[in-house]
């Protein structure tokens, strides 16, 4: 009979938010996140990309490890220069999971930027075969040196 | 379809079980024999957490043996921890980005 460890972190619905501060204007990250120029020197591709609540677009990348390449995504707020939300799912996302960026000036040249990534329900068969393939041994020795360390 | 898991999650007795069920496999009966609430009550529970995977129901003759899995919650979080990579990874690209337009 397998051990399991109960922690508090896997009783909560996991959730990512990533805060960073960059040496540059609001307006100037702003537009870094949402020109399709921008975004396909940083992040990804965008297909279909326009600046419009409810407007549908693809971000796109490689193909790699199972993926195809494709996001699809939907613009659900946006509040210029101060945030923007889309939806954004993957192959092999049950759910589409909802990306939300918080812009805020703190001081000149100073710009705050909070990335929420959340709305991670479940994954389809594939993606547990792609993990248990690729990611599982090391993600989970990872895992267990961070419970060890507490 | 398979329920979320977290939302199982969410019900604090149903929290109760998984922790009496994360020593060992237990029967319907000593589950219930730790709760003040009615058997049928927590055979309903455990059904919902039956329903997210998160605990197998197995008949082992007359009694019914539950056992506790927490693959469920695990494959999501290694899943959130690669997205968490990612995005670290693109944010210092954003840096080099905004420092490359001057």
């Amino acid at each position: 009979m397998t051990t399991l460890t109960l922690n508090p972190s896997t009783m909560q619905k996991p959730q990512i938010q990533i805060k960073r501060v960059y040496k540059h204007p609001a307006e100037k990250v702003w537009t870094a996140l949402t020109s399709p120029d921008a975004l396909a020197d940083w992040l990804m591709k965008t297909v279909d990309f326009k600046l419009e609540v409810g407007t549908t677009f693809q971000f796109q990348d490689k193909p790699q490890g199972g993926w195809d390449g494709i996001v699809h995504c939907k613009i659900l707020s946006l509040d210029q220069p101060h945030s923007i939300s889309y939806s954004w799912q993957a192959s092999g996302m049950k759910n589409p999971t909802t990306v939300n960026w918080q812009i805020k000036e703190i001081a000149p040249n100073e710009t705050l930027l909070t990335l929420s990534h959340n709305g991670f329900e479940g994954v389809s068969g594939w993606v547990t075969k792609q993990i248990l393939n690729f990611g599982w041994k090391g993600m989970l020795k990872k895992k267990l040196t961070k419970h060890l360390a507490i | 379809m398979r329920r979320d898991p977290w939302q199982a999650l969410a019900d604090p007795t149903r929290r109760q079980i998984i922790e009496v069920l994360s020593k060992s496999p237990q029967t319907v009966n000593t589950i219930a024999e730790n709760f003040a609430i009615s058997r049928p009550a927590i055979s309903k529970q455990l059904k919902i957490l039956e329903k997210s995977a998160l605990v197998t129901i197995e008949k082992q003759g007359r009694e019914r043996v539950c056992t506790l899995t927490l693959a469920p919650l695990q494959e999501v979080q290694i899943w959130v921890q690669q997205y968490e990579a990612f995005w670290l990874k693109k944010l210092d690209k954003l840096d080099d980005y905004l420092k490359k337009e001057g």
